[in-house]
């Protein structure tokens, strides 16, 4: 019987830069003491379009990003969200500072890079590896990819070491699948995001509150609808992916703290740009994908505004929001949040600043006092950037409650939420102090 | 070559209406369709000419990204062919687009390879553009000192060819950077003249008004550092083209 190194062997990568990234990863992962409790890693970048349907049965291989094979102590990385990754990091490098970032200006900028990488991402990247190596910044840019990998590796890593490998990594709204429409399942998922945005500070009202804990018997009306077994499950899966998340964050603290990288102030400012840059790509990406698939015609531009319309329309469009927050993951902006949050913490005294005494804006000629800035920007935009989902969550939660008045009222109540465009959130950060 | 213009004409018209119709992300593609169709062009210089275009058309729509896609390709080109010259100024526009979205660092690099270019094939121009550009990343990241010395270079060099917009640029740079470091209003005041009369069709209303602002600043401070000097004598004298008679 062939061994899944050798079975795999003909849909492994040929790209000789993806190959240099990931033996740059595997060096720097190897150094991390939690890394070192598996007797053995393998991670194998494979083109898995490529694979037969019976290889990937027999491996159990579908992944659209990473996932970890238990028996096999192999994590394996799909190609294809390598390349999304790459192209990611090395478009948000072409800029100086975030707040005069291309990418940046409005979410249409945004919107465009995921319509752009989507076309022919092989030779989109080459273009961008092209610039890079004309610029002079080739090595710094394959370090940030290497370091967003380890990441994605490390968060796999963390199922090896719990001996699941349940999830994939990424929250991602399958292509292929419908979005959600089932009430009980989209109120399930909205009520823990909700209570997880609240746990960490990000909160629009106090729904118990606000509404005297109407919504919340709505919801508990809903999740006792649904089996026992399956919200222990989904219980279950969210406490694993949330611990592989916490290893992920420990273990990256590892590498670069023990990396050989001299300017270690650089690496730790190359890992929080690697994070931002492949989380705005992966939630533009969902966000355009949900838009359109919910109905928005091509011809209608994607926007703030637009999503607010969309929105509007009827309590169904919050349902069907609800594959916004993939299957049993921390949502994608939050987790970036947290490990900028957790590496900014371990690298640079602002946390422990009195609050008058803190800035995210610096000018002057110090390169580390500049690099600390960029990084805090990025953190403190993913902070504003949490306003979208929050928003959405919230009132996904309050769809059943909503639904009820509806019901007594004999007609639906119009509700229009607003959403700030990314422009407004990059003005607003200029703002900051 | 002209069946292949015209292929590359449609996604370029495409992008134009897209835009007018705010669909940005489907104008970026159709501008990136029409970058990837000039690989198709044979002739290498035919093809550095479309991409200079097309690079001009993605800067103009807000696209930088495929502006630096398409004129990195085109400095590939000039360097495998051997024109240097050419790939100095092409290095010099790729500069400009990265000093546009705040990268700072690599629009230095670009600019002192082009640099290094103009100095090593005596192409003045060239030098002028890239240390006028150097000493515009200084004044960006409010390095005033190291501005100086590279604007005086440009303009020395300026004096041996005529281009009325680079030398306006130069010493409207050079009289900022003065003026900041409150150092030699002599020499500000000597290359701020022309500013005022020969190349005073160069300057728009607003830059001409920032200017006059900066050298009456100047002359405040020379005043009050110098008490009982004759106040109208001296401006005269100064700058005759905006304060003589």
């Amino acid at each position: 019987m062939e061994t899944l190194t050798e079975d795999l062997e003909p849909i492994t990568t040929r790209d000789e830069t993806l190959l240099a990234i990931r033996d740059q990863m595997g060096a720097l992962l190897i150094k991390s003491t939690i890394v070192r409790k598996l007797d053995s890693l393998d991670v194998t970048l494979v083109e898995l379009s490529l694979a037969p349907p019976a290889m990937v049965r027999r491996w159990k291989i579908d992944t659209d990003s990473c996932m970890a094979l238990l028996e096999h102590k192999t994590v394996i990385v799909n190609q294809k969200f390598l390349y999304q990754v790459e192209i990611a990091v090395r478009s948000f490098a072409l800029a100086g500072r975030v707040t005069e970032c291309h990418l940046l200006r409005n979410d249409e900028d945004m919107f465009a890079l995921v319509r752009r990488a989507q076309t022919d991402p092989i030779a989109y990247v080459n273009r961008l590896r092209r610039l890079h190596a004309l610029a002079g910044t080739e090595e710094r840019v394959r370090r940030e990819v290497a370091l967003a990998l380890l990441f994605f590796v490390a968060h796999e890593v963390g199922h090896l070491l719990d001996k699941n490998d349940k999830g994939n990594f990424t929250t991602v709204i399958k292509p292929e699948a419908p979005l959600e429409t089932r009430l009980s399942a989209a109120t399930s998922k909205f009520w823990r995001h909700y209570k997880e945005f609240e746990e960490y500070g990000f909160k629009l009202t106090d729904l118990e509150r606000e509404s005297e804990g109407k919504v919340r018997t709505e919801v508990e009306k809903v999740l006792k609808s649904i089996p026992e077994n399956e919200i222990i499950n989904q219980e279950v899966w969210f406490a694993y992916e949330t611990s592989a998340d916490e290893k992920a964050v420990q273990i990256l603290l590892e590498c670069l703290e023990l990396s050989d990288d001299d300017d270690s102030s650089v690496d730790f400012a190359l890992a929080c740009k690697a994070l931002f840059a492949s989380s705005m790509f992966s939630w533009y990406k969902d966000l355009l994908f949900y838009v359109r698939k919910s109905g928005l015609p091509p011809d209608i531009p994607v926007n703030a505004q637009q999503l607010a319309v969309a929105m509007t329309q009827h309590s169904s469009k919050y349902i069907q929001a609800a594959s916004l927050f993939g299957e049993s993951h921390r949502f994608t902006l939050l987790r970036t949040n947290l490990a900028m949050e957790s590496i900014l913490r371990a690298y640079t005294d602002f946390f422990s600043m009195a609050e008058e005494s803190r800035s995210i804006q610096y000018d002057g000629p110090d390169l580390r006092k500049h690099v600390i800035a960029d990084a805090l920007q990025r953190y403190y935009l993913t902070c504003l950037l949490m306003d979208t989902p929050v928003k959405l969550a919230t009132m996904g939660a309050t769809t059943a409650w909503k639904l009820k008045k509806d019901a007594e009222r004999g007609a639906p109540l119009t509700f229009m939420m607003n959403f700030y465009s990314l422009a407004a959130e990059v003005e607003r950060l200029r703002q900051f102090q | 070559m002209t069946t292949i213009k015209r292929d590359i004409d449609s996604p370029v018209d495409a992008s134009a209406q897209l835009l007018n119709s705010d669909r940005i992300a489907d104008a970026s593609v159709a501008l990136l369709h029409a970058l990837t169709l000039t690989e198709h062009i044979e002739s290498q210089r035919d093809k550095r000419e479309r991409l200079g275009v097309l690079a001009g058309q993605c800067a103009k729509a807000g696209f930088e990204e495929l502006a630096l896609m398409a004129k990195a390709d085109q400095v590939v080109i000039s360097e495998a062919l051997h024109e240097t010259q050419i790939m100095g100024h092409e290095l010099i526009t790729l500069a400009n687009l990265f000093h546009g979205i705040g990268n700072h660092e690599v629009a230095r690099r670009l600019n002192q390879r082009a640099l290094d270019i103009g100095t090593a094939e005596s192409d003045p121009e060239m030098a002028v553009a890239a240390y006028t550009n150097l000493a515009i990343q200084d004044i960006t990241q409010k390095n005033f000192t190291s501005a100086l010395p590279k604007l005086e270079k440009s303009l020395r060099l300026l004096s041996k060819f005529e281009s009325p917009r680079n030398e306006m640029i130069t010493r409207a740079m050079l009289v900022q950077a003065s003026d900041q470091l409150e150092t030699d209003h002599e020499r500000a005041l000597q290359a701020a003249r022309p500013l005022f009369g020969r190349l005073r069709s160069q300057l728009s209303i607003e830059q001409r008004k920032e200017l006059t602002e900066v050298v009456e600043r100047m002359a405040q401070r020379y005043l009050g550092a110098n008490p009982g000097t004759d106040v109208t004598v001296w401006k005269a004298s100064a700058l005759p083209e905006l304060w003589g008679a």
